[in-house]
């Protein structure tokens, strides 16, 4: 096995991991357990990317202040940045990329569709568990981590057209998806966080998702992994 | 008029502060029915700075007698957002010696920050707890409080109430009551039965003005007898 294939194994789990920290962030609100992680975690200082450097200084600045009210904090900033108080849809940095990418910001819409569409095209159903749109942030986010699950498998049996087509799956969704309204969520977050948690989460997503479409980009430029 | 003095215009402000605070915490007590004693409780003994920890049992005694859905940390935030109660943040640690030094480069600072084994990532060092404690406008919030004379706005408001009120204050003053005894004390005057008015009704607002305590079975507190003993109540012989 090549240096640079053992390299895009290491590169993928990283990934996989950041994908999936994500996800969960977004999903529901921080307890004891993921707390008790992102305690444990470590926070780069250089990952290249000027707002991930800012998202995790100030995460790190907010994870070193946590005693026993941080949880209920955080469960009060969670429902006021995602949930709002559902007046009208300019309530709260809603989660679902229908809200962003229709004019009348409505649930349930074209997005929706479309992600459901590809969901199930790379034969994935959402549980009975959720009861949200499948156009959610937690979920879009976790179905890139499942491709790059599968992709590590196939990485595994050096499946090279596989994984090359699973790459690119990721590269069109995120441009189509994730990139195309993840931008506007994370401005309002930064809008109705209070805490500097979900701030934080706001700069580390966008710049996440930014820096990940060079990785791809990049690899793909390769289009080869094994001499 | 002096030009350069300010004071008027200073003392307004101050009044103002004062009460935007007391009338947020009027308004937490009107929305948290039941729990006054239990806010004024909390602030009052913060009087002096207080660790969360001893904030926290300091509100779960007061909760014994009386259960509430909210935990000791909701009712801390309530009273933080109403501005009765401040958290201060823990210092920072400071450096007591050298008082000067050559600065080290931008590099070297970013580096400092970072874990010792690896500069290139941030590790988690828990900063010391803060305190909490009762703002100025708070403490002169439940200060101010005068519960003779909220317990006598009842009176006047409930006019109709007046000598059950007092009768049942007498009547607790004497040995505690249980609510069944309550209800049964209550009914024998012809002024609760058009509309019926139970026990609890009259239970709730003098509990809510300090008149009485539930300990097991309910009691008349020293307000309450003190109220009695002003205003030379004899009232019903019970």
């Amino acid at each position: 096995m090549s240096e640079y294939y053992i390299e895009i194994i290491d590169v993928m789990q990283g990934r996989m991991a950041t994908y999936r920290f994500l996800s969960r962030l977004y999903r529901k609100e921080v307890d004891q357990e993921l707390l008790d992680q992102l305690i444990a975690m470590r926070y780069p200082v250089k990952s290249g990317n000027a707002e991930m450097d800012a998202g995790y200084r100030m995460m790190h600045g907010y994870i070193c202040s946590t005693w026993e009210r941080t949880l209920t904090d955080l469960a009060i900033d969670f429902a006021r940045v995602f949930l709002g108080h559902g007046i009208n849809a300019h309530s709260a940095a809603y989660p679902f990329e229908s809200v962003h990418t229709s004019a009348k910001r409505l649930l349930m819409n074209d997005a929706r569709d479309e992600v459901l569409a590809i969901y199930r095209a790379n034969g994935i159903e959402k549980t009975n568990a959720w009861r949200e749109g499948e156009d959610h942030i937690a979920l879009e986010l976790e179905f890139i981590s499942l491709l790059i699950e599968r992709t590590l498998e196939l990485l595994q049996v050096k499946d090279e057209e596989q994984v090359f087509s699973l790459l690119r799956t990721q590269l069109n969704f995120l441009d189509n998806h994730l990139l195309n309204w993840v931008p506007m969520l994370v401005i309002e977050m930064q809008k109705f966080a209070k805490t500097d948690f979900y701030r934080a989460l706001a700069l580390i997503t966008s710049g996440y998702l930014t820096v990940d479409r060079e990785i791809l980009e990049d690899i793909l430029a390769v289009a080869k992994l094994e001499d | 008029m002096d030009l350069n003095d300010s004071s008027d215009d200073s003392i307004t402000l101050e009044q103002e502060s004062e009460l935007l605070v007391s009338e947020r915490l009027a308004a937490l007590v009107v929305g948290l029915p039941g729990q006054k004693e239990i806010l004024y409780g909390i602030i009052d003994f913060c009087r002096t700075p207080q660790s969360p920890t001893s904030v926290d049992q300091k509100t779960l005694e007061m909760q014994t007698v009386k259960k509430s859905v909210y935990s000791p940390v909701v009712l801390r935030k309530l009273l933080e957002e109403s501005g009765a109660l401040m958290y201060l943040q823990p210092a920072e640690p400071q450096a007591a010696e050298p008082q000067l030094t050559v600065p080290p480069p931008a590099e070297s600072q970013e580096a400092e920050a970072c874990n010792d084994d690896d500069p290139d990532y941030l590790t988690v060092t828990i900063r010391p707890e803060g305190q909490w404690v009762a703002t100025d406008e708070g403490l002169s919030a439940i200060d101010s409080a005068d519960p003779f004379a909220e317990l006598k706005q009842l009176l006047v408001v409930e006019a109709n109430y007046r000598d059950v009120f007092l009768d049942l204050l007498q009547y607790c003053a004497k040995e505690s009551r249980s609510q069944k005894e309550l209800d049964a004390f209550v009914q024998e005057n012809p002024v609760t039965h058009k509309p019926r008015r139970y026990g609890g009704y009259f239970i709730d607002r003098l509990e809510a003005h300090k008149a009485i305590v539930w300990k097991d079975n309910w009691s008349t507190t020293e307000i309450g007898k003190e109220f009695l003993a002003r205003n030379s109540y004899a009232g019903a012989q019970v």
